[in-house]
């Protein structure tokens, strides 16, 4: 009984909230008369006799000719919502085409698995092939002009098969149904991306005289209709009334002893993680942990392999799974977790995806996730089908974990995040015009997705400037050495990574162990830093940025290094509706024009990795420190900022402003993704104690995205409401003079840095004299 | 700016190229049978497609060759060259063909402005082009082709499988149109050109080709990768009233890469058959290739007796074991053991093979029963492979356990005949 652990007194007296989620009976419904004899068989033969009822409405949608949004939780059966009408409308139609689009390639193979299983055993004659980057030259051809069912990801949708769409012409000229499986994850930039993908997508169809429906499905998110219709410009029908049964399940949130009161410490979440897993290791409970940086994994399987050893030698029990892993590597692990060779996996959000692990009985969260969402799908891993599981969220020091074990209701009570898109991103949107440019002549009138013929025709006329279009007749035609769609990234880093190779062994024949993006690579791979791959630990000897790559040596040290990153923030742009501000925060020094109390606009981030710090295992104290030399990484973004009027600040030295808003800049950038429902990595807040802009003490709050995708926007929007909420968790913490759960470690930000944050907030607060509700 | 300056070197570039072009153009086609008709270019022009025809003697000397020497090549000979040995009609079916487009990259957005096509006719060999000077006049451009290909059966190109016909394909396809020859035979000239002269030419494109092979050198020819840029600044220029005569240096261009085409395939006809009308003799280097090509088509004899011309004529050094071997494992499907057993010593003493060793350990041991050579032969090969150190451990180790198992085996039968003396 995974549950046990709690008996321990330790344990028990770290319970911030306990809630019991009661086991739900199933909501069956017949099979639909309509299905094909033979498709009854094989599901009977799957042990399948009914349906829940969220499948059969699914199907009874699809049959109607509407595209749909199936939202319902972990395990419960939402492959049949999509399964069923396709494989059904082959049997009738053998002529009939579906497109699978899942997030990442290891889901993809899982896929193919399970329509196996339905389709192998009775010969029904349905070609389901997975059609990605490891898809043999060889099959490729065969799988374009006969596969009924092709199996592939965004990216390989974007490079691989709408710019050759003339050898899909069999494809796409019966294409009757798009399934986007985990449309949860189309959000922010790389839904941005994927909605334009289907723009053209749907475009190339058109042209071959086919118009798919769409089927998708998504874990819980507070929009999921908004996002299905954004992401494929489409009307589309919600089908959200869960049928299936789950068993009981335990969450609980914990909170790690205060060990240090005056500076607001609490015990590590890591280390309490580790302890709460060992527990349940020793007990043979298969256990999850979810860790939130690459970083955090190695060193919690670091720290698990140690105390899961029973002898000298690692029995593979404990394993990491995060990005940079190579695939066959991760196979094995996921193979290990169903087979229950491996009883402990250390994991990054990569496993939130419906990956098939199997069962889990416990699921163990070191720190909040960062979003409500990816809170319940990591707590269900664990007790995946049915029978009793248990899911710890271990909470850290940082604000919104500290928010939340103090507001225990706020998280429970509180709907799952928005997924945010923004199709019509100029950057993205222009990227795919060129792609679709490059796919299909544009001629006059033509719309894209829901952009009108007029905006069509100005960028198109943009890129005929550019001379990478030829305007002849009423066409534009693309005029460009180059393949647009290779230049193009679905995700801000995934074609873009370093690699980190060993030469630990033989400098003549180096060993290829990991991937890192290119963004994260100042951080994680610069000279000096010590990168861990499944526990082993490297010193990287050696970047050579230009090529891309880490020369690294195995080291056993007994510390690890984390980089400080340096962002400054340049506005190039503000928005001239800026002007009808709620309130003018005051007269500028010059008294010539009023600065706005906040302000909507364009800026330039620059943000450089500066130097590292040794950090010493268990203790994690600063045993030293290096320089990083790395060039630095520019992003023109969207962003929102606002201004302390100089009557707020009067009578404080220079210092004790910018006490104040690094305190304030650390409650925003926790606070705000609460709000904006967004993951913290979304945005970035900055402060400056004079502005340049605005020659005032400024914070800013930007898009982590290049061009924005409405983060700023929305923020600017509900101001008042985050300086507010921020004043609330700065007010509302226990610690005396500021910690890192309210205004950060007291060593940034000055020992009067929680009094003055509050102040100043106040003083905004009551800028404008309205309610503090009043957004 | 140093963009800008950039672009402005480049364009400045191709306007001096094709200005050397038109200049060199006529003396550069040297005596063609009709004159060459400039293409009407620049804005005058209303058609969006213009066919232009150049005839050429069947006794117009393209580097070392007559462009008719490839009419001597059988009808299987041509079969052996294409790797398919379906019917097709003669010579005189051949297109001859060759895009220009305007990019590399593949896939829909690249477009072919330029198909020439050359075709044998009584007395002549006639290049014909269809220039595209507008892409949305793309479906007569293709209809225009269609027609050029009218009663051709069979195609020969340069690389044509993997880029040129894909290509045409999805360009008939982007216009709802049908690619005139479906699965034609296709003789495509890189693959057995590769086969032959990749041991000896650092690259093997039709330039390269045409250097070494040929004894053809391109004088003021534009290079290949500038092709596309002149036909984006063309048709730019053309909407601007100008751009008369850019593309002239194109044309010529493509007419080059086709008359290759057929002294190309003179040339690799008569590295198979000796008979064919050719310039120099086959070398040693040749006929090996000829050799390794008709061997993957399960042509044992001629390729034996190609390998055998290729060790007769002097291989180069660092060749000799291919051919060797080449001629030990066809000598070996005919059973002709002398000849096996000749060849494997050959070997063994020449760069000390370990698997020639293990060759000369089995025909002692099975044809010739002297198990005392073939235990020391078996034991030279274990030493010789001991020393070595370069090949893989995986490769390496069966090897070495199949040297041990056949050691052990002589040895048992060795002792075998000792205890079992004479009954």
């Amino acid at each position: 009984m995974p549950k046990s652990i709690l008996l321990d007194p330790r344990i028990k007296r770290c319970v911030a909230a306990v809630r019991e989620l009661p086991p739900r009976d199933a909501e069956y419904a017949p099979l639909p008369e309509s299905l094909h004899p033979m498709l009854k068989r094989a599901l009977a033969e799957n042990g399948i006799a009914r349906l829940y009822s969220h499948q059969a409405e699914a199907f009874e949608c699809v049959t109607a000719g509407e595209n749909i949004a199936v939202v319902t939780p972990t395990a419960s059966g939402k492959t049949l919502c999509y399964n069923l009408p396709v494989v059904d409308s082959i049997l009738k139609d053998p002529s009939s085409r579906a497109i699978y689009l899942f997030p990442t390639k290891a889901l993809s193979q899982d896929q193919v698995a399970q329509i196996h299983a339905i389709t192998q055993p009775f010969n029904m004659g349905i070609k389901t092939y997975t059609y990605d980057g490891d898809t043999p030259v060889s099959a490729r051809k065969a799988i374009r002009s006969a596969g009924h069912i092709v199996v592939t990801n965004p990216d390989m949708l974007h490079t691989g098969i709408l710019p050759h769409h003339t050898k899909w012409l069999r494809l796409f000229q019966n294409l009757k149904y798009v399934v986007v499986d985990e449309l949860h994850t189309y959000r922010g930039v790389f839904g941005s991306h994927v909605g334009n993908v289907l723009r053209r997508l749907k475009r190339i169809a058109a042209f071959y005289g086919s118009h798919p429906q769409f089927i998708c499905c998504s874990a819980t998110i507070a929009n999921p209709l908004e996002l299905a219709e954004r992401l494929t410009s489409e009307t589309v029908r919600l089908v959200d009334r869960n049928g299936a049964p789950s068993g009981k399940k335990t969450f609980i949130i914990y909170n790690p002893p205060i060990v240090n009161r005056d500076l607001g410490i609490r015990k590590s979440c890591l280390l309490e993680a580790k302890n709460l897993a060992a527990n349940l290791i020793s007990e043979d409970i298969q256990t999850i942990v979810f860790a939130r940086s690459r970083l955090a994994v190695e060193v919690l399987v670091t720290y698990l392999k140690d105390a899961a050893m029973k002898g000298p030698v690692d029995d593979g029990r404990v394993r990491g799974y995060r990005g940079g892993y190579l695939p066959a590597e991760r196979r094995a692990i996921e193979r290990g977790l169903r087979d229950g060779s491996v009883t402990c996996v250390v994991a990054t959000d990569a496993l939130e995806l419906g990956v098939d692990i199997g069962r889990m009985e416990a699921a163990i969260m070191a720190g909040y996730p960062g979003s409500v969402a990816s809170s319940w799908q990591q707590a269900g891993r664990a007790g995946r089908r049915s029978g009793e599981s248990l899911a710890v969220m271990v909470m850290s020091s940082a604000p919104v974990d500290q928010f939340i074990a103090q507001n225990p209701s706020y998280f429970f009570g509180k709907p799952p995040e928005h997924g945010h898109l923004n199709p019509d991103n100029l950057y993205i949107l222009l990227s795919h015009l060129k792609c679709a440019a490059f796919e299909i002549p544009f001629e006059d009138g033509d719309s894209f997705g829901t952009v009108p013929p007029a905006a069509v025709a100005d960028a198109l006329d943009y890129l005929a400037d550019q001379k990478i279009l030829h305007r002849s007749g009423n066409k534009w035609f693309w005029m460009d050495d180059s393949f647009p769609a290779e230049e193009i990234s679905l995700r801000s880093a995934s074609s873009d990574n370093f690699v980190v190779v060993d030469t630990t062994e033989a400098p003549a024949s180096p060993r290829l162990i990991g991937e890192v993006d290119r963004f994260s690579a100042p951080m994680l791979i610069h000279e000096g830093a010590i990168y861990i791959h499944e526990g082993q630990q490297y010193h990287v000897d050696r970047l050579d940025f230009n090529e891309q790559k880490a020369y690294v040596t195995k080291v056993n040290v007994d510390y690890y290094t984390d980089a400080n990153l340096a962002v400054s923030v340049r506005v190039i742009r503000e928005n001239d509706a800026n002007d009808d501000a709620t309130g003018e925060a005051g007269d500028d020094l010059d008294g010539e024009r009023p600065v706005p109390a906040k302000s909507l606009g364009e800026v330039v981030v620059t943000a450089v990795a500066t130097m590292y710090k040794k950090i010493k295992f268990y203790t994690h104290e600063n045993v030293g420190s290096g320089r990083i030399h790395v060039p630095e990484e520019q992003m023109q973004t969207a962003a929102y900022w606002f201004v302390a009027p100089p009557d707020l600040t009067e009578g404080l030295s220079k210092e004790e402003v910018q006490s104040a808003l690094l305190g304030i800049s650390n409650a925003v950038a926790n606070i705000a993704p609460l709000h904006l429902m967004c993951s913290p990595r979304d945005i970035g807040v900055v402060s400056e104690v004079r502005s340049p802009h605005t020659r005032l003490p400024t914070v800013y709050l930007y898009d982590s995205y290049p061009g924005g995708i409405g983060l700023a926007e929305k923020a600017y929007e509900i101001h008042r409401l985050i300086l507010a909420a921020s004043l609330d968790l700065i007010s509302g913490c226990p610690c005396a003079d500021g910690c890192p759960s309210c205004v950060g470690p007291t060593v940034e930000v000055g020992s009067e840095g929680k009094k003055l944050s509050i102040r100043v907030l106040q003083g905004l607060l009551e800028v404008g004299g309205e309610s503090r509700d009043g957004i | 700016m140093e963009y800008r300056d950039r672009l402005e070197s480049l364009r400045k570039m191709v306007e001096d190229i094709s200005r050397r072009g038109r200049e060199r153009g006529r003396e550069r086609d040297g005596n063609p049978a009709s004159t060459v008709p400039a293409v009407p270019c620049g804005r005058g022009v209303r058609d969006a497609v213009t066919v232009t025809e150049t005839a050429y003697s069947l006794d117009h000397v393209h580097g070392e060759y007559r462009v008719g020497s490839v009419l001597s090549a059988s009808h299987r000979l041509v079969q052996v060259i294409a790797r398919d040995f379906r019917e097709f009609d003669g010579l005189s079916s051949v297109a001859f063909l060759d895009t220009e487009t305007t990019g590399l990259a593949g896939g829909t957005g690249t477009l072919a402005f330029l198909v020439g096509i050359g075709r044998f006719e009584p007395g002549s060999f006639k290049v014909t082009q269809i220039f595209l000077h507008d892409p949305a006049g793309e479906p007569e451009f293709l209809e225009k082709t269609s027609s050029a290909l009218e009663g051709a059966a069979a195609i020969a190109t340069f690389n044509g499988k993997s880029f040129d016909i894909p290509l045409l394909e999805t360009r008939y396809a982007m216009n709802r149109m049908r690619f005139p020859l479906a699965d034609p035979f296709h003789v495509d000239l890189l693959f057995p050109s590769r086969r032959i002269w990749s041991p000896v030419l650092q690259s093997c494109s039709l330039s390269s080709l045409e250097e070494a092979v040929l004894g053809f050198r391109r004088e003021g020819d534009i290079p290949g990768w500038l092709i596309p840029s002149i036909y984006a600044s063309y048709l730019h220029d053309r909407d601007e009233g100008a751009g008369e005569g850019a593309i002239e240096p194109v044309m010529s261009h493509n007419r080059t890469d086709i008359l290759s085409l057929t002294v190309l395939l003179a040339r690799l006809a008569a590295c198979f058959n000796e008979s064919v009308d050719r310039g120099g003799a086959r070398s040693a280097v040749e006929a090996l290739g000829a050799g390794l090509h008709c061997e993957s088509l399960g042509l044992k004899r001629e390729a034996l007796r190609l390998y055998q011309e290729s060790l007769a004529s002097g291989i180069p050094g660092n060749l000799l074991p291919r051919a060797l071997w080449g001629a030990l494992r066809l000598s070996k499907g005919l059973r002709k053991w002398d000849q096996c057993l000749d060849l494997a010593r050959e070997l063994a003493g020449s760069s000390g093979d370990v698997h020639a060793w293990i060759e000369i350990a089995k025909h002692d041991e099975h044809r010739s029963k002297d198990y005392a050579a073939a235990l020391s032969a078996a034991r030279t090969a274990l030493e010789l492979l001991q020393a070595r150190r370069a090949i893989t451990s995986t490769s390496r180790s069966r090897l070495e356990a199949d040297i041990h198992h056949r050691i052990q085996r002589l040895e048992r039968k060795m002792n075998g005949n000792r205890a079992r003396p004479s009954t």
